[in-house]
């Protein structure tokens, strides 16, 4: 299978110390994986790294075509055009709606009008919220502000969506609802990278999973 | 960039930031105003030197005993030199009237006879007016024969000239300091409506958005603002100028070069203020 990222010996380092050391890791095309640990781990950092908010200190990243050491900073948006994020906050504008906050996704790509009506309210029907696509974000559930989160990370059809505790604000109905849109897209074809504290949520699910703890992985 | 995205994005960041974006509008006005009375007393006391400079004229003195004929081909030789605007020819009679109506007496009377010489009078064009371009003329004018002497005021060139490059120096200083405190003044008041926008920037970064994309409408919304900020401190210079001329009527202006130049200097100085503001959000 062919591997979409891959990190070669990474390491990063912030002033006060905490960071990650020799990080080495594939994910193939397709794939779903857990990257477990506790808060502080690192976890974080290194989904950072990935869509490149950070640059590594020693090693370097493949990210399909993209090299961390060649990349040229212009090149950076389009890179994150193909890579989408999750947050748990679920980063959504406060001032817009469900419709305008997906769509503004695609509107930086210079999409034009027709190309995105048609594809925001797809990943709405697909991540179920085609009926409340004129609400504000203050007006949905948590669970909901983070589907639509999802929705805007999976507009641009991107082939690796990273997750950084995308449950974490969320009650453990939601929390599932949640997993279950991420391991649908992904049998779609879509590779997850999902990073979470909560061990158990991601053995339930039977995928890979790696351990981080202090910056290293740990198995 | 969809044109219509370009617009409802610079809505959007005029007015959500209501406040902001009118303490922005306020400080560049504040700032233009500024410029706009330094810019009006700047161009009406350099318009007062060229107007002072244009009146100073050379005299060159002639020999009594030249025929008209003499007298005709000497004015041309001198009005065909480098430097020179007009030449006017002051004959003895020309010259005992213009003594009359300076002293108020006939020399004719005093002395018996009129010893006053013909002349010619000279202005110099007015990039000829420094002092040892005029000293230059001044010896090749007094170097033609028929010619016995050449006045004009030396030191009065001397002058103007050394003041004017003190003024110059001062006026340029200023300009310097007040355009370089508007704008970082304004750069700092308009990063408080950025700062309002600042997760819509972090958001854009995420989603791939280029800095030019995320700049823009910031830029438009700059500009908007220095539009506004233009035209109201040319209606406040306006008003100003209305009053002062109101008590000091003989007084003259030169201001519709200052106006659009404040209008002009408004747009530029919002784009700049904004490319500054938004600097930090973008690296």
């Amino acid at each position: 299978m062919k591997a979409i990222l891959k990190l070669f010996n990474v390491s990063f380092q912030y002033p006060n110390g905490d960071g990650l050391r020799r990080i080495n890791l594939t994910v193939n095309n397709g794939e779903f994986v857990f990257l477990v640990g506790p808060s502080g781990a690192g976890k974080t950092t290194l989904l950072k790294l990935i869509y490149l908010a950070e640059f590594p200190q020693e090693g370097h990243i493949l990210l399909n075509e993209f090299n961390s050491l060649w990349i040229r900073k212009k090149d950076i948006p389009f890179l994150r055009r193909k890579i989408g994020v999750v947050f748990q906050d679920f980063k959504l504008l406060r001032d817009r709606n469900v419709f305008d906050n997906v769509a503004f996704a695609l509107e930086v790509t210079g999409a034009r009008r027709r190309r995105i009506k048609r594809r925001v309210l797809e990943v709405l029907k697909d991540v179920g919220l085609s009926h409340k696509r004129l609400k504000m974000p203050d007006e949905l559930s948590g669970g909901e502000q983070q589907r639509v989160a999802i929705a805007r990370a999976l507009v641009n059809e991107p082939f690796i969506l990273l997750a950084d505790e995308p449950t974490g604000n969320l009650d453990r109905e939601s929390a599932i609802g949640v997993l279950d849109i991420l391991t649908r897209i992904n049998t779609m074809g879509t590779a997850v990278l999902m990073a979470t504290h909560n061990y158990e949520l991601a053995q339930q699910t039977g995928q890979r999973i790696i351990r981080i703890d202090n910056g290293t992985i740990v198995s | 960039m969809k044109l219509w995205y370009l617009l409802r994005e610079t809505f959007s960041n005029l007015t959500k930031a209501r406040f902001s974006s009118l303490l922005s509008i306020v400080t560049m006005a504040i700032s233009l105003l500024m410029i706009g009375v330094f810019a009006v007393v700047a161009l009406n006391g350099w318009q007062l030197i060229q107007h002072i400079k244009n009146k100073i004229e050379m005299e060159a003195f002639i020999e009594d005993t030249l025929t008209p004929n003499q007298i005709y081909e000497l004015k041309q030789k001198i009005s065909k030199m480098e430097g020179v605007m007009a030449v006017a020819f002051i004959s003895k009679e020309e010259a005992r009237e213009q003594f009359q109506r300076q002293f108020g007496e006939d020399v004719f009377t005093i002395l018996g006879e009129n010893p006053l010489p013909c002349s010619f009078r000279l202005r110099v064009q007015p990039l000829f007016q420094k002092p040892r371009r005029v000293k230059i003329l001044a010896q090749k004018i007094q170097a033609l024969p028929g010619v016995t002497e050449v006045v004009y005021r030396y030191e009065l060139l001397i002058l103007i000239e050394k003041y004017l490059k003190i003024a110059l120096g001062i006026a340029l200083l200023l300009g310097l300091i007040v355009g370089v405190g508007a704008i970082l003044l304004i750069a700092n008041t308009i990063q408080l409506s950025i700062y309002s926008k600042r997760d819509a920037i972090e958001i854009m970064k995420l989603v791939g958005a280029t800095p030019s994309f995320i700049r823009r409408p910031f830029l438009l919304a700059g500009a908007f603002q220095g539009l506004v900020a233009g035209g109201v401190a040319t209606g406040i210079l306006n008003l100003l100028l209305f009053v002062i001329r109101y008590f000091v009527p003989e007084i003259q202006f030169f201001i519709q070069q200052v106006l659009l130049l404040l209008i002009v200097t408004g747009i530029m100085l919002g784009i700049v203020g904004s490319r500054l503001a938004i600097r930090r959000y973008l690296k």
